[in-house]
C-alpha cells in the first residue's frame, strides 16, 4: 500500500486533470484509472469562466493535489500554495517551479527554498524536481512528504530518460518516490514501477489518447503489473544465454 | 471608488465589502481563493472585510492541471 504523510492509498497511479477535451471524459478516465489522488491547478478567475471542475472532483471523493504551476520563484510558489490551500481546502501541494516554458525544467534552487518555507507553514509538500539524487535527499531532509522526479520533460511522452538517476533516488529515498512527467505509454509506467518507484503521475498520455478512458484503464493495469513484478523479484539480467531447458545431446546419443 | 480586480480597474460603491464584489462578479462558488493586497483572506472573513480605494483584489479558482 502506498503511504504518503500517514495517508494510505490503494492505487499507485496519480493522475492529472489537464488537457482533456471534455470534463465528462476526464471524470470517466479518472474513474477507469482507479486513481485516488488527482492534481489541479490554480488560475486567475475570469467571470466568463465555466470550468467547474472542483465540485465534481471533490464530490467523487478524490483527494486533491493542487499544483503551483505558473510560479517562477519561491515567493510566487508560496503565495500560490496559500491560495490553493484556501481554494481547495487541503494543505497537500505539488510544488512545481519551472520558469522556462520551453522545457518546463524545475528550478532546483527555488524549489528547495520554497519547500523549506512551506513545510514550516504546515503544508504536505510533494516537489516536482529533476531526477537529481542529491536534491531529492535535501528535499526529504527539509521535510517533504514525497519526491516527484521527472522521467522526461512534461508532456513529452518519452519515457524513463532519467532511469539511471531514478535508480539512485529510489535506492536512497526515505520518502515515497513518485515518477512524474514524461511517461507516455503504459509500458513506461510499468517499467518505472519495476524499478521500485512507489507511484507514478500520468496526465498527458491519458488525456490526449484517442480513447482516454481505455488508456486510463491500460495505465492502471500497467502500474499494477509493474508493482507486482517488483514485489515478485525480477530475475537477474545475464550477458549470455542461460538455457531454460536441459540441453540433451539427442543426435550424438542416437548415432554412435 | 476604484479597486484593482485581477489587475483591471474596477469601480464599486464606497463601503463595499469583499463578499459584495465576489458575489456580483463571480457568484458563490466552491474552489475559489481571494487575496487582498497580497494577503489571502479566508472565505469566512469575506463578509467582514471592507474595501478601500486603491485596494488590489486577486481572485483565483481551481482549474484543470497536471
Amino acid at each position: 500500500m502506498l503511504t504518503i504523510a500517514d495517508t494510505h492509498f490503494q492505487s499507485r497511479l496519480l493522475t492529472g486533470t489537464g488537457k482533456f477535451h471534455h470534463p465528462d471524459t476526464m471524470l470517466a478516465a479518472l474513474e477507469a484509472s482507479g486513481t485516488e489522488l488527482v492534481t489541479l491547478a490554480l488560475r486567475r478567475m475570469d467571470r466568463r469562466d465555466r470550468d467547474h471542475l472542483f465540485e465534481p472532483l471533490a464530490r467523487a471523493g478524490y483527494r486533491l493535489l493542487p499544483n503551483t504551476s505558473g510560479a517562477r520563484t519561491a515567493d510566487e510558489a508560496v503565495q500560490a500554495a496559500r491560495l490553493a490551500r484556501e481554494a481547495m481546502g487541503t494543505s497537500w501541494l505539488k510544488l512545481e517551479i519551472h520558469p522556462d516554458p520551453r522545457w518546463l525544467m524545475p528550478d532546483p534552487v527555488e524549489t528547495l527554498a520554497a519547500a523549506e518555507r512551506l513545510v514550516r507553514e504546515g503544508f504536505v509538500v510533494l516537489p516536482y524536481v529533476h531526477a537529481d539524487p542529491v536534491l531529492c535527499k535535501r528535499l526529504e531532509e527539509a521535510g517533504c512528504a514525497a519526491v516527484m522526479p521527472l522521467a522526461a520533460p512534461i508532456g513529452s511522452n518519452r519515457g524513463l530518460e532519467s532511469r539511471a538517476f531514478l535508480d539512485i533516488i529510489i535506492e536512497q529515498s526515505g520518502v515515497p518516490v513518485i515518477v512524474d512527467a514524461g511517461l507516455g505509454a503504459p509500458s513506461q509506467a510499468a517499467e518505472a514501477m519495476e524499478l521500485g518507484t512507489d507511484a507514478v503521475l500520468v496526465n498527458t498520455a491519458i488525456a490526449t489518447a484517442r480513447d482516454p478512458v481505455a488508456m486510463a484503464r491500460a495505465f492502471r493495469g500497467a502500474v499494477e503489473a509493474g508493482r507486482q513484478a517488483r514485489d515478485a523479484g525480477l530475475a537477474a539480467r545475464q550477458s549470455q544465454a542461460e538455457a531454460s531447458s536441459p540441453l540433451t545431446d539427442f543426435l550424438s546419443e542416437a548415432t554412435p | 471608488m476604484n479597486i484593482a480586480l485581477n489587475d483591471q480597474t474596477h469601480p464599486c460603491p464606497a463601503q463595499s465589502r469583499l463578499d459584495d464584489i465576489i458575489r456580483a462578479e463571480y457568484g458563490e462558488r466552491a474552489g475559489m481563493a481571494v487575496a487582498l493586497n497580497g494577503e489571502v483572506v479566508p472565505r469566512g472573513q469575506w463578509a467582514d472585510t471592507p474595501l478601500s480605494e486603491g485596494d488590489r483584489l486577486d481572485v483565483f479558482h481551481a482549474v484543470a492541471g497536471g
